[in-house]
């Protein structure tokens, strides 16, 4: 008669052992097999094939190119921007040679690169020969319709006047000398006639 | 399917050389046969778009996972199924169910075991890897395995001496 195992390390090997070996249904191999085919077939399904492919990249890549085709087209057609508003450079007194020559006081390095600065005070007046969309629209229905375009200006509402300050004045006020008669001081004249009776 | 990926005839017989061993690694962490099922299936159908250059060592690979998406699946399913028979070494009935009835203890130990140290010592148990293959499978230094087992095994003989009434 087998006793039954009291050692620690025996006990534990022999549980571990059951622990972990648990066996598979049968047909395991069969059934992964089965698994893994029907799943190999459909993701090739899935993939489309090359030639398909080629067609998508084509099909992007002529997307991108009419993009930006008509992008370039489009902001060829809006023309520049318009440029800033600078009309006081073009009244400014012209700046005297010597103060262009004279060099600006030397820097430490790192001030000297902080400091630098583009080209902005070359700003000079630049003449404007271009038309902007606005006044082309104007030129492009002025030609087209001269009568109506006449009948528009003579119609055209006076340029606006100023308002009239029609608020209420305050009326001046005026000062009159305050009549001032002099005081008259009189002596008074006490004189008791009768006592007083009791 | 391309050069790179393995033939449909390498990964068939793949799949017949290593499916008990991917089963037995998802039994050990999941302790359901069922889902230990689902896991094989999984683990192999990662191969599918496998490359060639990741199988130098197609075992551990498959180890790997096998135990990275039995884990993630245990995340999900935190009931734990024990098994019901145990295999007898012994022929009298008495010790019988004392045997029984140690290993049953055992078993429920080891499942309460904290998560790191249990599939330490499941991996272990498994008697098919070395140190170093499960070092790569958890992850972690061989040392660290070797540490973990050891303290796995301390903690489940004191529960021991302590059901025994021995004290360490």
């Amino acid at each position: 008669m087998n006793q039954p195992p009291e050692d620690f390390d025996e006990l534990l090997d022999q549980a571990l052992s059951r622990y972990v070996s648990h066996e598979p249904r049968p047909g395991l191999e069969q059934r992964v097999l089965a698994h893994f085919h029907a799943q190999a077939s459909s993701e090739a399904t899935l993939v489309s094939p090359p030639k398909l492919q080629w067609l998508w990249k084509t099909a992007a890549f002529a997307m991108l190119a009419i993009t930006l085709l008509l992008v370039v087209v489009v902001l060829s057609l809006k023309g520049p921007a318009p440029l800033p508003h600078v009309p006081q450079f073009a009244n400014h007194e012209p700046v005297h040679q010597p103060l262009l020559d004279r060099k600006p006081p030397a820097l430490a390095p790192s001030l000297a690169r902080r400091h630098r600065r583009p080209a902005a005070s070359t700003i000079t007046s630049v003449p404007r020969d271009e038309v902007t969309p606005q006044e082309r629209l104007l030129v492009d229905f002025v030609s087209r319709h001269p009568a109506h375009a006449l009948a528009l200006a003579k119609s055209a509402p006076t340029p606006a006047q100023p308002f009239e300050d029609k608020s209420p004045q305050p009326e001046s006020i005026q000062l009159h000398a305050l009549a001032i008669r002099p005081i008259e001081i009189r002596p008074i004249d006490i004189t008791v006639k009768e006592p007083p009776s009791f | 399917m391309t050069n790179d990926t393995l033939s449909h005839a390498a990964l068939v017989q793949m799949i017949e050389r290593h499916s008990r061993f991917v089963y037995r690694i998802a039994y050990s962490v999941l302790r359901n046969p069922a889902d230990a099922e689902d896991v094989t299936q999984e683990t192999f159908l990662q191969l599918l778009n496998t490359e060639t250059g990741e199988l130098r060592e197609e075992r551990s690979y498959l180890a790997r996972i096998a135990w990275r998406l039995a884990v993630r699946r245990k995340r999900r399913l935190p009931s734990i199924e024990l098994p019901a028979d145990t295999e007898t070494t012994t022929d009298s009935p008495e010790a019988h169910a004392i045997e029984n009835q140690a290993e049953a203890w055992f078993l429920s130990q080891i499942d309460r075991l904290p998560e790191a140290l249990r599939q330490a010592l499941a991996l272990t148990a498994l008697g098919e890897l070395s140190s170093p293959e499960i070092a790569i499978i958890l992850g972690i230094p061989e040392g660290t395995v070797r540490r973990r087992i050891h303290t796995a095994r301390q903690l489940l003989r004191k529960q021991w001496e302590k059901r025994k009434g021995v004290r360490p």
